[in-house]
C-alpha cells in the first residue's frame, strides 16, 4: 500500500503505522528545534547565505525565511497524527522532511553521489527513509 | 535681484523658471532611466545528491506557479548542469523567491546580473 494516497476529495490520506508516525514526527521537532535553538547541529545548515557576495543578508528576508520555514514545521508538527492531510499540510510535511534531509548531508558533507554512496549505513538508511516519504508526497501534490 | 541685457535677452543673475523645470524634468528623467537599466537579479537552484526529483518540481509549481513542462526542464537543468536559473527580476522579488525555496528546503541563492 502507498504511504500516501491522494482522495476523490483532494485531501491525502497517510498510511503510516505509529513507528513512522514516531520516525517523521521526531523529525518535524529536529526541524522546529534547530529553527529555535541557534546551537543545534542543523541550525547553520537551515539558514544558509541568500546572497552569498554579499557580506550579509538583509535581515527582513531572513526573518522572513525562518517564519516560513516555522510556520511548515510547526504545521507537520501538529498535524503528525491526522488520518488525512489538506494539500497544504502535505506541502508543510514535504518542505520540512527535505530540510531534514538538506541538514543532515550537510552535517555529513555529503555534496554528491559518491559521497552519499561512501557514507555509513545506518546514515543512507536514515536518507532512503525520508526520501520514500518524499516521493509518497510529492506524487500526491 | 540684479537685471543685464546681454545678447538681447534679459538675465537676472539666478536661475530663471523655466530653466529650473528643466532642470528638474532633466534629473527625473535620468532617475527614471537608472531605474529602468538596473541589472535584473538571478535566483539560482543548485543540484544536490539527495532531493528527489519530483519534489523539485512540486516546489517550482508551488513557489512560482510554473506549467508542469517548464518545472520538469528547470528540474532536469538543475541536475544535469549542476544549477539553474529559475527566475529573474527585480532584487526584492528574487530574494523573496530565494528565500521561499530555502524554506523549503532546496540549494538556492540570489546573484546579481553581471
Amino acid at each position: 500500500m502507498a504511504l500516501f494516497k491522494k482522495k476523490r476529495d483532494g485531501s491525502i490520506a497517510v498510511h503510516l503505522n505509529d513507528n513512522a508516525r514516531a520516525f517523521v514526527g521526531e523529525i518535524f521537532n529536529q526541524v522546529v528545534a534547530a529553527e529555535n535553538d541557534p546551537n543545534h547541529e542543523w541550525h547553520l545548515s537551515l539558514n544558509p547565505p541568500i546572497n552569498p557576495s554579499a557580506n550579509s543578508d538583509d535581515p527582513l528576508a531572513t526573518f522572513a525565511r525562518q517564519k516560513e520555514m516555522a510556520s511548515n514545521s510547526e504545521l507537520a508538527q501538529m498535524t503528525v497524527n491526522e488520518e488525512t492531510l489538506s494539500a497544504g499540510e502535505a506541502y508543510a510535511w514535504m518542505t520540512s522532511l527535505n530540510l531534514a534531509l538538506r541538514a543532515t548531508i550537510s552535517i555529513r558533507n555529503i555534496a554528491d553521489e559518491v559521497s552519499l554512496h561512501n557514507t555509513d549505513p545506518e546514515t543512507r538508511q536514515y536518507i532512503v527513509t525520508i526520501q520514500s516519504l518524499l516521493f509518497g508526497l510529492a506524487d500526491c501534490l | 535681484m540684479t537685471l543685464s541685457f546681454t545678447s538681447g535677452t534679459w538675465e537676472t543673475g539666478e536661475v530663471t523658471t523655466l530653466q529650473r523645470i528643466q532642470l528638474s524634468t532633466e534629473a527625473d528623467t535620468d532617475t527614471i532611466t537608472r531605474v529602468v537599466t538596473k541589472k535584473p537579479w538571478k535566483v539560482i537552484v543548485w543540484d544536490d545528491p539527495v532531493t528527489p526529483m519530483r519534489v523539485v518540481e512540486v516546489i517550482f509549481k508551488k513557489i512560482f506557479g510554473y506549467p508542469e513542462p517548464k518545472c520538469t526542464q528547470l528540474m532536469l537543468t538543475v541536475h544535469h548542469e549542476g544549477k539553474a536559473v529559475v527566475w529573474d527580476g527585480a532584487q526584492d522579488r528574487a530574494i523573496h523567491y530565494c528565500t521561499q525555496l530555502q524554506a523549503a528546503g532546496l540549494m538556492a541563492s540570489v546573484e546579481e546580473d553581471k
